[in-house]
């Protein structure tokens, strides 16, 4: 049917920006990436993301393995980089929260800079800190990037079924995902609507006082918040219409193959040995 | 993609190891008791409502006003969530909302999850219930007076879960007590604001077209003493530590005892227990921020077992 | 279970108010026989949808309802669930899982019927809408049309013998409007169906009930019902 081909772009990697305020980052494609069961994966990204953290700072000659491990897979698996790539550098304000880490760890001191009475020194140290943070923060941001690029999000539900999350927890979520979307785009409407009436005349202060301004977000998180109860009572009966009474049940989770015990063998002892490379060059 | 990463998301890479999986086994512990806990007051309709606003509450939280100079405030929801839905079914909202944030957009780390989910979901939403429980005994129960208390709980549930934010910042070593503590107080005192107004502006639409839901939660109020009490517990010690962590004189020498503390939780096999809590701490401050922080929960696991206790009294009695 | 009636629908002296005591039936008594395609018709709020709610027990009111021959109390509500497939207005509300799988598996899962049988449930659901390549896509992405073929298949799949439906053309494009009121026509279900789309009424029903006010006002063969005059004028426009 001709009206659906448009949607299959609903990702956020074949939409410019501004379409929809949040969109599906999974990719969806045929690598064996994307053939991997989404527990593996899951737990392969956590272990990623283990190894990252708990390296030393200065494993400097590990941070390219460990980036070369991302993008490789990324790349084999059909994920754009360039997509990946810019993704990962949304928490990149973040950073400045480590800023100070600069000048306030005690050691050789490499460069000072004049600020007012007060003179900062940025010591060797500090870079060091600040630069692992930096690079750790980037390299689990791909990894967690590519996990969503290639797992679609009711895999991962399974999956933490799967891994014994708690089932009321994964409906919850299941749900929410469901009507993310939904929600959204009448979050969408709504700040579509206030924009189209916020009008500005040229010898005016544009948008009221704060006070103002604050009441008509709230107005339109209340009515957000209103819509979707009364949305939830609705999806209740549907529920309900269907034999819900109120249990949390789901269907069996499909068989595992023996290639996960493999991916995982080999991821773990990768990951391993990636940590002990690094504590013995650091 | 307006979604943009708010600030109190922590990334991973961000926290030491150690650090993350402490956050992570609090955090499991207190969702183990939210969960038994809504078990047993559990409505069927609840796990629709609880899934359907966790969408509401993301997608909440990119509407957005602006402030001043470029900032502009948003919503978290933790006290909207808790003031719609009761303080335990909303720890498991905003848990939910908090975890999908992490694996499907990267806001936020995974490892660092266990953390997130403790400021924002557990902190939230206890310290949302426990101002809105106190400023409604102070200035009245009207339903004039829901917006004010809801804005209370908005701006101290903000104010003290950044708090908690910059405290495991500054015990993982990525940003130095003495600024990360008056930092994100400062800016999310502001935030709060934001995340207040908007908070009051919701409560007196929803209170101007459906009372109702506003009114009810009288029986889920009396259910949570424990957790007013640890909310209370929570806030007041968060904000007494977080001065006296900041203010330390020797603020250098902390972060040297700072950097101790990672070299030791960086080992290949983390000798685990030594003569303190946490290996390498030997910082008398450090010592007394984590004694603090295990004394939160230690009162906080304490109250939640009367408040559990008194609950299965009070179902006891009712013949549930 | 008593024998098989040949009514598949039997109301009696109904009543029902909200909690704001607002009464929204008043006295309904119905009859509808096995294989019947009804539509029930009238202006918002007089009490079609409160209605179709009854039907499976989702909300009760006083009055004797039989479904197949079984009473609906709140002992068999879940036997008369399955018997009522209830397709709902908004398909965004009645399609509630991440995938058109899991959620045209749920009623079938909640009937606690084994996996195997559940996926031949699921595909021959999918196929009497003609959906089956839509399987593991997730709803938020279909149109309107598809979303609702997908919400009738979620019931089908229960393997219900009476299919309620409410403004089931409500939104539609001329063309997925078509292509509905053609699938209706060959599903062999007893069906009830709540519009405001009469010309979705003369195509479907061979018999159309009249509501106002909480009450049945007129109940006869569609030709003769949507051609009177003072009905059309009194309740419907």
């Amino acid at each position: 049917m001709p009206e659906t081909d448009e949607c299959q772009k609903r990702t956020i990697w074949d939409c410019e920006p501004h379409t929809s305020l949040i969109l599906d980052p999974y990719q969806p494609g045929n690598s064996a990436l994307h053939q991997l069961s989404a527990r593996t994966k899951l737990l392969l990204t956590l272990g990623y993301i283990l190894t990252t953290t708990t390296m030393p700072e200065t494993a400097w000659r590990v941070y390219p393995i460990l980036l070369v491990i991302i993008l490789s897979t990324a790349y084999l698996a059909g994920v754009r980089l360039t997509r990946l790539i810019k993704r990962s550098l949304f928490v990149s304000p973040f950073l400045l929260a480590a800023l100070p880490i600069l000048f306030m760890l005690p050691g050789e001191p490499l460069w000072t800079i004049p600020a007012g009475s007060f003179v900062l020194t940025v010591t060797r140290p500090g870079v060091e800190r600040f630069l692992s943070i930096g690079i750790k923060i980037w390299l689990c941001v791909q990894a967690a990037g590519l996990l969503t690029a290639v797992t679609a999000m009711p895999a991962l539900l399974a999956a933490l079924r799967g891994l014994r999350a708690p089932k009321i927890l994964v409906a919850v979520a299941a749900l929410m995902w469901r009507y993310l979307f939904v929600i959204a785009d009448e979050a969408a409407r709504l700040m579509r609507a206030r924009s189209a009436r916020s009008t500005q005349l040229p010898e005016h202060r544009s948008g009221g006082t704060l006070a103002w301004r604050a009441k008509v977000a709230g107005g339109m998180a209340g009515s957000l918040f209103l819509r979707s109860l009364e949305r939830s009572e609705n999806v209740f009966h549907a529920m309900q219409a269907r034999g819900y009474d109120g249990e949390s049940r789901s269907l069996p989770e499909k068989k595992e193959t023996k290639e996960r015990a493999l991916a995982l063998g080999v991821g773990g002892f990768l990951f391993l040995c990636l940590l002990w490379l690094g504590i013995l060059w650091s | 993609m307006h979604y943009s990463p708010a600030p109190m998301h922590i990334p991973d890479g961000f926290l030491s190891t150690l650090v993350s999986i402490f956050f992570w086994a609090i955090s499991i512990g207190i969702l183990f008791i939210a969960l038994r806990r809504t078990n047993q007051t559990l409505k069927d309709k609840d796990v629709p409502l609880m899934g359907v606003l966790a969408a509401a509450i993301f997608a909440g939280q990119m509407l957005n006003f602006a402030v001043t100079g470029g900032t502009s405030g948003h919503l978290l929801g933790a006290a909207l969530a808790t003031i719609l839905l009761g303080p335990w079914a909303a720890i498991l909202t905003m848990t939910v909302v908090v975890s999908v944030q992490a694996l499907i957009f990267q806001d936020g780390g995974l490892l660092a999850l266990g953390a997130n989910i403790f400021n924002m979901a557990v902190t939230g939403a206890a310290v949302s219930y426990a101002v809105y429980r106190l400023t409604r005994s102070l200035i009245g129960t009207g339903k004039a007076k829901i917006p004010v208390a809801g804005f209370a709980a908005a701006w101290f549930s903000i104010f003290i879960a950044s708090l908690s934010c910059a405290l495991q910042l500054a015990l993982s070593g990525s940003s130095p007590a003495q600024i990360a503590i008056p930092a994100m107080a400062g800016i999310h005192a502001l935030i709060g604001i934001g995340e207040g107004l908007i908070t009051a502006g919701a409560l007196v639409f929803i209170g101007a077209a459906r009372p109702d839901l506003l009114e009810q939660e009288s029986t889920a109020e009396r259910s949570s003493r424990g957790l007013l009490i640890g909310g209370t517990v929570l806030s007041l010690l968060l904000a007494a530590f977080s001065p006296l962590a900041s203010s330390h004189p020797d603020g250098l020498e902390w972060v040297a005892e700072q950097q101790n503390f990672l070299d030791a939780a960086r080992g290949p096999f983390f000798n685990l227990i030594p003569d303190y809590a946490v290996p390498g701490i030997h910082s008398e401050t450090l010592a007394t921020i984590l004694a603090g922080v295990i004394g939160v929960i230690i009162v906080l696991a304490v109250s939640l077992g009367i408040a559990r206790n008194r609950r299965m009294s009070e179902t006891h009695d009712l013949g549930l | 279970m008593e024998l098989a009636s040949e009514k598949m629908i039997e109301i009696e002296d109904l009543w029902f108010e909200y909690p704001d005591k607002h009464p929204a039936l008043r006295g309904i008594d119905l009859r509808v026989g096995t294989g019947e395609k009804i539509a029930l018709v009238g202006l918002n709020g007089a009490g079609k949808s409160t209605l179709l709610l009854q039907l499976n027990g989702i909300l009760r009111g006083r009055g004797k309802i039989r479904i197949a021959g079984t009473h609906l109390t709140p002992a068999t509500a879940g036997q008369v669930r399955a018997l009522v497939g209830m397709v709902f207005q908004s398909p965004d509300d009645q399609l509630f899982s991440p995938t058109v799988f899991e959620d045209v598996a749920f009623g079938p899962l909640y009937q606690g019927l084994p996996m195997a049988e559940i996926e031949l449930r699921v595909r021959a659901a999918l196929k009497a809408v003609g959906m089956q390549n839509y399987a593991e896509r997730s709803s938020y992405h279909l149109s309107l049309g598809e979303k609702k073929r997908i919400a009738i298949a979620t019931v089908l799949s229960m393997q219900p013998k009476i299919l309620v439906l409410d403004e089931p053309s409500a939104g539609l494009d001329p063309r997925a409007r078509r292509s509905l009121i053609a699938l209706l026509q060959e599903l062999p279900y007893t069906m009830v169906i709540a519009t405001h789309d009469l010309e979705l009424v003369r195509e479907l029903a061979t018999r159309t009930l009249v509501m106002s006010e909480g009450k049945i006002v007129a109940d006869g063969a569609t030709t003769q019902t949507l051609e009177d005059e003072g009905i059309l004028r009194n309740f419907l426009l």
